[in-house]
């Protein structure tokens, strides 16, 4: 799940144990706010399908607004709660996102300051794939689709769909390599994407 | 003087607003509770340059004003600083990074996060920004530019040149995309 991802670019090679567990969860806001976010959807999801204890769902709701909102402030990032999120997803530490996806896989990473969907009268909202790398002041919004391995480097803005394993830079976005492995990427905690992808590009 | 009525959801946007309606709203809404504030203090500042009672009134309650807009910048990153002259009915969409400073805007504007409005640095004079502008996410507007009425200054962009009315702006550097874009939906 997404405390298992934390752990591993926190503390690479080193076992989880409830002690680290407990001591991420405590550490990190993001990782309070996808708990909570989840929690907030499953209750959400339960209130749909059910007819006859809606207002049951409804209370409970209502009970956990006041948690919602103050993990929202401390984590400083809002996200969505109609949109699913599989799990396996990290969000960066230092917050500002704002994400409304409509679906997201496993495996992503979410860089600070990203900005994901834009709430305007007729346009969707985009659908992330598996293990893709967004990186930090990405803006990406309309109803498009992201392949599975996709890289976005820093500072890009998307509104159309790209395929698997492309990277893609700049504003408006442009492409700037295909297949791309973005595994190590996803891995490594503090990494010069820029730098990275260039080497990748010269070998 | 704020714009209430839009942010009523949906269906529901009834002519008249009962006080709970008014209270959800501005439970919800984040940019409405720092646009609040900052009307206190520009009200604040308004008693000030009388004299005797009204400026003992002033004086007294600065510090309340104080605090309260250093904690709206701490906890959702929303600073409209008293230097900017807001227009009734703005609309801030989301909280985080949102910097207004030195700078004019026009009635019925609609803000998203990430959006700096700030003076330039060598002449230190802010942007002009008309009536019913939609400036997106990340958009950066530093320098002393004119946006005219209805335009729309898409998400990330930077603008760097005058915007004429009705107008798309996407991209760094910014550039027209559209000309006569009907943003009334958005708003």
């Amino acid at each position: 799940m997404d405390i298992e991802i934390a752990h591993r670019r926190s503390w690479p090679g080193r076992p989880m144990t409830l002690m680290s567990c407990t001591r991420l969860l405590l550490s990190s806001p993001e990782l309070r706010l996808l708990l909570i976010h989840r929690i907030v959807h499953w209750l959400h999801e339960k209130r749909k399908a059910s007819n006859r204890y809606q207002w049951f769902w409804l209370a409970l709701l209502i009970l956990i607004e006041p948690t919602k909102w103050a993990t929202q402030v401390c984590a400083k990032s809002i996200i969505c709660t109609s949109c699913e999120i599989e799990g396996g997803v990290y969000f960066s530490d230092q917050g500002h996102i704002v994400f409304g996806a409509q679906k997201t896989g496993a495996g992503t990473v979410i860089g600070p300051r990203v900005t994901v969907g834009i709430n305007l009268t007729d346009r969707g909202t985009p659908a992330i794939g598996r293990s893709v790398w967004i990186g930090s002041d990405c803006v990406i919004y309309g109803s498009i689709s992201i392949g599975d391995g996709a890289t976005l480097l820093p500072g890009t803005v998307l509104t159309r769909s790209i395929p698997a394993g492309v990277v893609m830079q700049g504003n408006p976005a442009q492409l700037v390599l295909r297949n791309f492995d973005n595994t190590e990427l996803r891995a490594l905690y503090d990494v010069d994407a820029m730098q990275h992808v260039a080497i990748k590009r010269r070998v | 003087m704020i714009r209430v009525h839009q942010i009523t959801i949906g269906d529901r946007q009834a002519e008249t607003l009962s006080l709970i309606d008014v209270l959800r709203v501005l439970w919800q809404n984040y940019g409405l509770q720092a646009l609040v504030i900052y009307r206190f203090g520009r009200w604040l500042n308004h008693m000030r340059t009388y004299r005797y009672v009204r400026r003992g009134i002033a004086v007294s309650l600065y510090p309340l004003y104080s605090i309260l807009a250093a904690g709206i910048r701490k906890a959702y990153g929303i600073n409209l600083d008293q230097s900017a002259d807001i227009a009734p009915g703005l609309y801030i969409g989301h909280f985080g990074g949102i910097d207004v400073r030195d700078c004019r805007i026009g009635p019925r504007c609609n803000i998203h996060h990430q959006v700096k409005l700030g003076p330039d640095e060598t002449t230190g004079r802010g942007p002009i920004i008309g009536e019913g502008v939609w400036i997106g996410a990340h958009t950066r507007i530093c320098a002393a530019v004119v946006v005219e009425d209805g335009a729309t200054i898409g998400a990330g962009a930077v603008v760097v040149q005058d915007i004429p009315h009705h107008c798309v702006v996407l991209g760094n550097p910014g550039r027209i995309a559209q000309r006569e874009f009907d943003n009334g939906a958005f708003l």
